[in-house]
């Protein structure tokens, strides 16, 4: 019973304080954790877990938390003779955990350490007639993946290498009656499917294509009376909306067509005031997919500046990685 | 702690595969806090009751990671093989040969799926046992059936079961089952409501076959509407088939999915009192839903994407020589002759999401008047103008979270 009591006295209030150094520790020892379930049903795509993790260190200014090499070498350890990474050692590549490498690196400054044309000719090699992309060599398509593909390629400065004008062609057959966008034509819009698609667009300038009205009305139905978003009409709200619906209000300017306020508030609740870390909804494990996508909704909507650095809602990476690249971001007002 | 933990891994392992060999039968599988729940003895790593196979938790991670390990073992030792094979070119009995490490393969593969179908490379192996012919399509779509029952939401399962049904029709020219997708798509999106996944796929397997079986699936599909309400997936199932059918019977051809673009309009399956009766008859069909379940999100967003699609395109069927028949289905009048009574139906408007979905339906109706062919004389724009300032600050009130977004509309439309 004290124990309860004085644990209670001392802990910080997490629905009104953001627990920055709790986040920082508990993304530090997400490796030690090897012997639960989590840590094996996810195995597949640590690649991706690596990048959500990296990069919310690096926007709580913590990333020299991280040992570099060891990350570079296990990075170089995934890549396969075909150019592209894998989202283990042991996987198959996919364009997926390609992006989150490529991520990795150049947030590291380190993408000296691999040959970039491999990786370009990996992803070159995806683009399908129609102007979309396969996942991998087994011919899945989704417009995640185009996505994936026009960003990497952007970073690695080869967008020149596919046909962008297909790309689009592709992308644009996607998009629906509602304005919003889905997995391949005809699939119902879906708040991540949006966030890829108006993200591809914006990269290669034809945000023109993007109906923002419809959309953006769409985006901020999704925002429920507890203040958190959803992706699509009638689901519970989830902390990982906080990225793609923001994201994409950010990338056509209608970030205050939500009540951000609210917002906020919604992701200090899904904190961890005891582990750290945030989860999906109120209450639930934190994992680091839904810390980083807290984390980076927070600095999407400029709360706890002195503690957050800002991010770009299309690139994913924050802006003084985006900068130091010489990244063009006609969308984004910092840059 | 039990004493089964000391289980050694190689054990649970060996114990699931003959499980697996001694229940051909097994239909679905499911993972248990305690087997003892089930069986009523003690708690075990698994347990079979009535074809149904449960993991216990307790053991899971072990076993996952013994099946994680054996399987990378033998998939190298199987790539050695292929490298070699394609090295010397020997002949393809090499596998014959080896029929003990494919059978093993398998096996392994399938415990790891039915641990974690979302492990991609376990799932690509299959693929490539598929192509070799060890491991025959319908074989697979059976697994994949199982593997469902506990994983509905695996995109990479799904992106699996699209490889296999058009590796099918490369090789054959025939496409597997199609009524065993249209099956699996409504068990799984039962299962696990809303599932992204299951619905489209669906269309995917949907929209290569005919206008008569667009038809089944529209009259099935609202059955299953009406037990699952709430459900957007059923309704941007059910626009799609129907905005197929518009273009079909337009001859509208978008280049937005070439597959539905080749489909040939026939007069024996969608003549103009057909088509005018599907279309009437899902403007009834939403009504009712509205009036009987107040207050959802879902039947409200598909009344508006339904009667927008179709004031949207009136111009063209003004042009038509179906105008005088198809153009009353609906207009800007009777939409807020609809809302209306809605907002004054006493029965249902005490909810109060039923009056604001109610007004916020018709602020979208009002944006698209200059659309409406019908030619009502009941408005002029200044009346419709000063009706929708009316609403625009009623439902400012009611929503104060989206008071920027209304402020835009309104400046937008009385411009």
């Amino acid at each position: 019973m004290t124990d309860t009591a004085t644990t209670t006295t001392n802990e910080i209030d997490h629905t009104t304080t953001f627990l920055k150094d709790k986040h920082i520790n508990y993304i530090t020892n997400l490796d030690v954790k090897k012997d639960t379930f989590e840590y094996w049903v996810t195995e597949h795509i640590r690649m991706n877990g690596m990048y959500w993790g990296l990069t919310s260190l690096n926007l709580l200014g913590a990333l020299e938390k991280m040992d570099k090499e060891e990350i570079i070498q296990w990075i170089l350890s995934c890549q396969k003779p075909n150019g592209g990474f894998s989202g283990n050692t042991l996987h198959d590549d996919h364009l997926l955990s390609t992006l989150s490498a490529i991520q990795i690196l150049v947030q590291l400054d380190s993408l000296d350490r691999i040959d970039i044309n491999p990786v370009i000719e990996y992803i070159v090699k995806l683009q399908q007639e129609d102007g979309s992309f396969f996942g991998d060599q087994w011919g899945e398509i989704d417009t995640r993946f185009s996505y994936v593909a026009i960003l990497t390629l952007s970073l690695l400065g080869a967008l020149d290498r596919i046909n962008v004008n297909k790309a689009v062609e592709f992308i644009d057959r996607c998009k629906n009656f509602d304005g919003g966008f889905g997995s391949i034509p005809g699939a119902e819009s879906h708040a991540g499917q949006i966030f890829t698609c108006v993200s591809a667009l914006a990269l290669v300038n034809r945000l023109d294509l993007v109906d923002i009205d419809k959309l953006g009305w769409w985006l901020c139905e999704r925002q429920l009376p507890n203040g958190g978003l959803n992706g699509r009409p009638e689901k519970s709200s989830d902390v990982c909306y906080s990225w793609w619906v923001i994201s994409s209000l950010c990338t056509i300017d209608r970030l205050n067509w939500i009540n951000t306020e609210k917002l906020k508030n919604y992701i200090l609740k899904c904190q961890d005031n005891e582990t750290g870390g945030v989860a999906d909804k109120p209450g639930d494990i934190p994992d680091v997919f839904h810390t980083y996508f807290g984390i980076s909704g927070f600095s999407l909507m400029g709360q706890f500046t002195d503690q957050v650095e800002t991010i770009d809602p299309v690139y994913a990476l924050p802006i003084k990685t985006i900068k130091k690249l010489g990244l063009k971001a006609p969308w984004n007002k910092l840059i | 702690m039990s004493s089964n933990d000391n289980t050694e891994p190689k054990k649970l392992y060996d114990d699931l595969n003959l499980i697996f060999k001694n229940n051909p039968n097994i239909n679905e599988i499911g993972f248990v806090i305690s087997t003892k729940d089930y069986d009523g003895l003690e708690n075990k790593p698994f347990v079979v009751v009535e074809n149904k196979l449960g993991f216990s938790f307790l053991w899971l991670t072990k076993l996952y990671s013994f099946c994680f390990h054996r399987f990378i073992e033998l998939k190298n030792d199987f790539d050695s093989l292929i490298n070699e094979f394609l090295k010397i070119k020997v002949d393809d009995t090499i596998f014959k040969s080896t029929s003990d490490l494919i059978e093993k393969l398998i096996e392994a593969t399938r415990n790891v799926l039915s641990i974690n179908a979302e492990n991609v490379t376990a799932l690509n192996q299959r693929k490539k046992l598929i192509i070799l012919e060890m491991v025959d399509h319908q074989t697979e779509i059976n697994l994949l059936n199982l593997i469902f029952t506990k994983h509905p939401k695996s995109g990479e399962g799904w992106a699996h079961r699209k490889w296999i049904y058009t590796d099918y029709y490369k090789k054959t020219n025939q496409y597997l089952s199609y009524q065993i997708e249209l099956d699996v798509c409504k068990r799984v999106a039962e299962i696990y409501p809303k599932n992204y996944y299951a619905w489209t796929h669906r269309w995917w397997i949907l929209k290569n076959l005919s206008i008569e079986l667009f038809l089944k699936d529209l009259e099935l599909m609202e059955d299953w509407i009406k037990r699952n309400i709430s459900d957007y997936c059923g309704y941007h199932h059910r626009y799609l088939i129907l905005t197929t059918l518009f273009k079909i019977f337009f001859n509208i051809k978008d280049g937005k999915d070439p597959q539905i673009d080749e489909i040939e309009f026939s007069n024996q399956v969608l003549n103009e009192n057909l088509f005018l009766e599907i279309w009437s008859k899902e403007f009834k069909f939403i009504e009712k839903v509205i009036k009987m379940y107040p207050g959802h999100e879902s039947p409200w967003n598909y009344k508006r994407t339904i009667s927008l699609f179709w004031l949207e395109n009136s111009e063209l069927i003004s042009k038509s020589s179906h105008s005088n028949l198809l153009l009353p289905i609906t207009s800007v009048y009777k939409e807020c002759l609809f809302v209306h009574s809605i907002i004054q139906d006493n029965e249902s408007s005490y909810y109060l999401k039923q009056k604001s979905f109610a007004e916020d339906y018709l602020s979208s109706i009002y944006q698209v008047y200059n659309k409406d062919y019908l030619g009502d004389s009941n408005f002029n724009l200044e009346t419709l103008k000063q009706n929708y300032t009316k609403l625009i600050t009623q439902l400012k009130k009611s929503n104060p979270d989206k008071i920027n977004v209304f402020d835009y509309k309104i400046n937008k439309f009385t411009k």
